[in-house]
């Protein structure tokens, strides 16, 4: 018998398991140390729902930027996307646009969600058919993004009326729970049930391995690329349109940075900047690990010139202890 | 080989589709352009050809679209073209863009150049070599270094505009209280200028203030934290928003929490949002700089020195000790509709309107 | 050959060991090094001979056990410390920054510097670094310029750079790790004198190999390591291949195991006509029939690989038909080749057959994905179930399906690769050499493999450059030469001479 004994694949197993543990134990270690200095605030349900709207709006980008950084890629234009999704959703919604007249909620969110994979889209085709580096082909839509925000708004906000029912998917809560954080939920359990039980996910990890090997296995490279960058752009006008929700107004003074918060929430998760490594639970926990932190400093009144230091180290500790995990392996 | 220049091809068809496509959204602003503008006298160049007036702002915001609507008004209503009066943003803070701009336009050999340093100290090298260059150099929103080569600052400078901030709250906040900032930056001057004005300010009185909140300068970001903060103290008295996002979002955070009115909230800048926020009593009140008044005066200011001879200019413009002070309106629900008419005779285009609102339901 | 062995081994290896979480990698091993002779290490994959050389250049330290050099004790702490001692490796990949010249190469991490006050400020001596590499290229009878760029060399000539840049540190020991792999025969024999030439100026070469022609030719000792332990020392002088194998494996293999003659039918399963490649491969044509393994022979860069990635969609063909079972198919990808039921075992193993960080199973099932997920939901069961069939008819040596395949040996990462295209159920599979640098072992392993897969009534293309594989394994061999086929030859027809001929780019002369 070439394999060996039942036992030793599910001690495997567990081991594997036991990857996402770290970062959730990190998480319940942070979610313990600021309840016990703030014990009657930090669980109010209040303050709960304002981690849960944090981790939604990072969540979310984390979810397509895990994706492409399995395949070995880099998306930098989502903090940029969501900005300008963001104000075009507000924009077709109470402007109209190239002299086209306002329009509904639910063609301009599909409209808008549309543009967002169509940008998606667009840099699966540079970087699958030209071969253009993803970070050269996202940075260059990062800048394009931020631009047109701006240039559409021109610095304004774009206010919507506050009985809009729009505000609602932002704003409102269900049992509680803000309706974005069931969103992200949703969507989460949608990419993760691609990624382990369906054949695409396992693609877009043997991609991620060694995309040679893959397409000499008769996987279509391109293809799956093409939908973790369409997913990612998706996953950004999503935000965008939360986020113009949750503000009740587009504009393009959001998303700066977002990308790297994205990116950050994924690293701290476990995902290999290398490719082939990485899982949405993972990415979600990270960015709630950022969300909690950030929440719990204010809490804590800490300074917020420190605040950076402190979520920089944070960083750097999670990539240093994964790495060093990789070498003892 | 070819591929490359395929591509190359494709790309800038691709960006000269872009820019076509959207050279018509640019004057975004057309009751700006179309306004008719107070022409007062008939300008007469004096004989001084003007090459290029330039107004340089800090960051793509309301706040900046309205200097630039001032400048613009100014160039028309001085007989200027288009392309003789200029207006430069960078799309954030950014020093440099700020310089290159300058040496650019010192390179084109401008008239004058009105500046909003973003970083006073950094930029005054580039403004010294402008005026070397025999270009008219001032200053805009922040006042220049010590010494500086720029003749006149025009604006009101936010350390005073800060004061006003906190004298309104602490005239709200009778008692005193817990107060929370939110602020863009702990860095940019303005940020600094306005937080230290409100805090020599309330020195004194029963009002203690947490941490500044820096939100990096993202609405969303200054929204979580104005969360965060208002379920961290839930004695909170008052609120204080440093730059023009950050009054809406301790608003909405204010409204979510179902704190109207418990937590007094100062605000800064006009923008719809905030006056709907004064509307919806969220906001009691909030500090309007003029910075409309700030671009067109820029302009005019330039004009005069170009073809009146400096010390003519700066007489019939008012300058005291280098500084032609705009002052601020200090909006609340009971001068909001003042505010509203002033803004009209100055023809400042508004994106709301005070119709049927009545202020005495803020009371 | 004796003549000039000292008495002494300048390096002595005294009951080392190592063991790595689950693997007693090296288990009290001596070995002995001495001036002026080839000593040739030899063993599977997984024997432990990387592991000692590991040990050797201070990037691993032993758990037990002592290391002289010259009778004096060592510990190297890292690569650096190893080579000042004098011990310089030259592994199968090279340690060169292809974008800098020769002699900058040669000197990397060790510039001398500029006398006095430059070289405190840290100016480089190029001066010193021309002349020095010069006799240094000349010692190893380079016959290039030392600033030419590394990426302009040939690997051969990379190689000599490395020689020369283990000699620049005043070297007593080489060691080469399979430095003939990437070489072709010609540049092999170059290297062998260079190394002759080593061995005259006295010092001790290790020289680690997977051929066995290659130990007769230029080593005076071989010692066989088997898991990891010492399996056995011979005088290459009085030793014969019998003998080493039989070490190697811990049995005699019997050479005449591998024939075995395969009852090919007449049914073609496989049809190429004038395949072309723009100035790569011209008008191809051969037909495959059930059962049968043909034999694609040629010298590197005759166009095999060439040939079979066309085939195989991996490399678009600007021309050709092929037709699978007298059906025309249209192959324009890998995708569409495996769904006409080709295979293709590429030559990288770990670079384009396998993923890795990925597990066993992962692997196996990745061209398998489609038959696994009927509705896009992947069976778990199903394909649990899948992989533990080939990996137990494969004999797959694994602790778990769910290792990295990165942990295991190279013939067992060959028959991971070989799973995944058994569970695809092919007509046609192509074999690019699918041997190469695994053990011997392996190999009888990896040929029973193919006399099953015949008798099941599969195709199978084997491109392999090593001559006796090729006869002993073929029922019929073409033979390439610059993009075309050269000639057919049966099984009866063919010799050595016949293919070198062919391969040549000669005609027979009367068969």
């Amino acid at each position: 018998m070439a394999v060996e004994s039942k036992s030793n694949q599910k001690s495997r197993k567990s081991f594997a398991q036991f990857r996402e543990l770290n970062v959730l134990v990190a998480f319940l270690l942070l979610f313990v140390f600021f309840y016990s200095q703030s014990p009657q605030v930090f669980l109010k349900p209040a303050n709960l729902a304002v981690i849960m709207r944090f981790i939604a709006c990072f969540g979310m980008l984390s979810i397509g930027e895990v994706l492409i950084i399995i395949t070995g890629g880099i998306d930098l234009s989502v903090g940029s996307l969501t900005a300008l999704t963001g104000v075009l959703v507000a924009t077709l919604m109470l402007k109209g646009f190239a002299g086209i007249p306002p329009i509904g909620m639910i063609p301009a969110i599909i409209i808008v969600l549309c543009i967002g994979t169509l940008f998606g889209l667009w840099h699966g085709f540079f970087v699958t058919k030209m071969r253009i580096p993803p970070f050269i082909i996202t940075l260059g839509t990062w800048l394009i993004a931020k631009g047109l925000a701006a240039l559409i708004t021109r610095g304004y906000p774009i206010v919507y009326p506050s009985e809009s029912p729009f505000l609602v998917l932002g704003q409102g809560s269900f049992l509680g729970i803000p309706i974005s954080f069931i969103i992200l939920v949703i969507f989460a359990s949608i990419v993760s049930i691609i990624l382990n039980r369906m054949r695409l996910g396992y693609r877009i990890y043997a991609v991620g391995g060694n995309a040679e090997a893959s397409r000499l296995s008769g996987v279509n490279v391109d293809r799956v690329k093409f939908f973790c960058y369409a997913t990612s752009g998706f996953m950004a006008a999503t935000t965008g349109i939360l986020l113009a929700s949750r503000l009740g107004q587009g504009t393009p003074t959001v998303g700066s940075a977002y990308e790297l918060w994205a990116i950050a929430g994924a690293v701290i998760g476990g995902t290999s900047l290398l490719g082939g490594e990485g899982t949405i639970l993972g990415a979600i926990l990270g960015a709630a690990i950022v969300g909690t932190m950030q929440n719990g400093m204010v809490l804590l009144n800490v300074s917020s010139y420190l605040q950076d230091v402190v979520l920089g180290a944070v960083l750097v500790i999670a990539v240093v202890y994964d790495t060093l995990r990789r070498l003892r392996k | 080989m070819k591929r490359p220049i395929f591509i190359l091809f494709a790309l800038l068809t691709i960006a000269s589709v872009i820019l076509t496509a959207c050279a018509p959204a640019a004057p975004a602003s057309p009751e700006a352009t179309e306004a008719p503008v107070e022409v007062t006298e008939a300008p007469s160049t004096g004989g001084v050809e003007i090459s290029k007036i330039i107004v340089i702002g800090k960051s793509v915001h309301p706040y900046w679209s309205n200097v630039e609507l001032g400048v613009k008004a100014a160039g028309k209503a001085l007989g200027l073209s288009e392309d003789q009066v200029i207006f430069f943003v960078p799309p954030k803070e950014d020093v440099n863009a700020q310089i290159q701009t300058m040496e650019t336009y010192i390179a084109q050999g401008a008239t004058g150049i009105a500046i909003a340093p973003s970083d006073p100290n950094a930029l005054e090298p580039v403004m010294k070599k402008a005026a070397e260059a025999g270009i008219f150099v001032t200053t805009l929103d922040t006042p220049p270094v010590e010494g500086s080569v720029s003749k006149v600052y025009i604006g009101t400078d936010n350390y005073s505009a800060g004061m006003m901030a906190g004298e309104t709250l602490k005239g709200l906040l009778p008692n005193g209280g817990v107060v929370g900032i939110g602020r863009g930056s702990d860095t940019a001057l303005n940020a600094l200028q306005r937080t230290d004005g409100f805090l020599k300010a309330i020195e004194g009185s029963g009002i203690t203030t947490l941490e500044p909140l820096n939100d990096k300068e993202d609405s969303a970001t200054a929204l979580q934290l104005a969360n965060s903060a208002i379920s961290a103290n839930p004695d909170m008295a008052g609120a204080f928003g440093v730059y023009a996002y950050n009054g809406p979002a301790w608003a909405t955070a204010i409204k979510e929490a179902g704190k109207v009115g418990i937590i007094k909230l100062v605000s800064f800048d006009a923008t719809t949002d905030i006056i709907n926020g004064i509307k919806e009593c969220v906001i009691q009140a909030t500090i309007a700089q003029r910075e409309y008044d700030m671009g067109y005066k820029s302009v005019e200011l330039i004009y005069k020195m170009a073809t009146e001879g400096v010390e003519k200019a700066m007489a019939d413009m008012g300058v005291k000790d280098g500084v032609i002070d705009t002052g601020v309106d200090v909006i609340t629900a009971a001068t909001l509709k003042d505010y509203e008419a002033a803004a009209k005779a100055k023809n400042i285009p508004l994106d709301w309107n005070t119709e049927g609102w009545d202020p005495s339901a803020c009371k | 050959m004796d003549q000039k062995r000292n008495e002494k081994p300048i390096l002595k290896i005294k009951e080392i060991s190592k063991a790595f979480p689950g693997v007693q990698a090296l288990d009290k091993v001596n070995f002995e090094a001495y001036a002026g002779e080839v000593t040739a290490l030899l063993g599977e994959n997984g024997a432990g001979k990387s592991t000692l050389m590991k040990i050797l250049s201070g990037v691993y330290k032993a758990d037990q056990g002592e290391m002289y050099l010259n009778d004096v004790l060592i510990q190297p702490q890292n690569p650096h410390e190893a080579q000042n001692l004098g011990i310089s490796i030259i592994y199968q990949e090279f340690n060169l920054t292809p974008n800098q010249n020769v002699f900058t190469n040669i000197f990397l991490g060790r510039e001398p510097m500029m006398k006095g006050l430059p070289g405190k400020l840290g100016f480089v001596d190029k001066q010193y670094m021309r002349r020095n590499s010069e006799k240094l290229l000349a010692q190893v009878g380079a016959r290039f310029k030392n600033d030419r760029l590394v990426n302009s060399l040939s690997v051969a000539e990379q190689q000599m750079v490395e020689i020369a840049k283990a000699l620049s540190v005043q070297a007593k020991v080489i060691i080469m790790d399979e430095p003939t792999s990437a070489l072709g025969k010609e540049e092999v024999g170059v290297l062998f004198n260079i190394i002759r030439d080593l061995k005259k100026q006295g010092l001790a070469i290790i020289f680690i190999t997977h051929r066995l022609e290659e130990v007769f030719e230029i080593a005076d000792r071989a010692i066989v390591f088997r898991d990891g332990r010492w399996a056995g020392e011979v005088k290459v002088a009085e030793a014969t291949p019998e003998q080493i194998i039989g070490l190697m494996v811990g049995r005699a293999l019997d050479r005449s195991q591998v024939h075995e003659s395969h009852a090919s039918t007449d049914e073609v399963v496989l049809k190429v006509q004038n395949l072309n490649r723009k100035g790569i491969l011209h008008n191809i044509n051969f037909e495959l029939r059930k059962g049968e393994i043909l034999g694609l022979a040629g010298l590197v860069g005759a166009g095999r690989t060439e040939t079979a990635r066309a085939l195989f969609g991996a490399d678009r063909m600007d021309s050709g038909e092929i037709y699978i079972d007298g059906k025309r198919v249209e192959i324009t990808s890998p995708d569409s080749a495996v769904k006409a039921g080709l295979a293709l075992v590429p030559e990288g193993r770990q670079t384009q057959g396998l993923v890795l960080i990925q597990s066993v199973e992962r692997n196996v099932a990745l061209p398998n994905l489609d038959a696994l997920s009927p509705n896009y939901l992947i069976n778990r069961g199903k394909m649990r179930q899948l992989v533990k069939k080939f990996v137990d008819v494969l004999n797959i040596r694994t602790p778990s399906l769910d290792q990295q395949v990165l942990n295991l040996s190279g013939g067992n990462q060959q028959k991971v690769v070989l799973a995944k295209w058994l569970a695809s159920n092919p007509k046609v599979l192509i074999l690019d050499e699918p041997t190469r640098g695994i053990d011997v072992g392996a190999k009888a392993e990896v040929y029973d493999i193919m006399n099953k897969l015949v008798q099941q009534g599969i195709g199978i293309i084997m491109i392999s450059s090593e001559m006796p594989e090729i006869l002993a394994i073929s029922d019929r061999i073409l033979v390439m030469y610059e993009g075309r086929i050269m000639g057919e030859l049966s099984r009866a027809d063919a010799t050595q001479e016949r293919i070198m001929t062919l391969a040549s780019g000669k005609e027979l002369q009367a068969v």
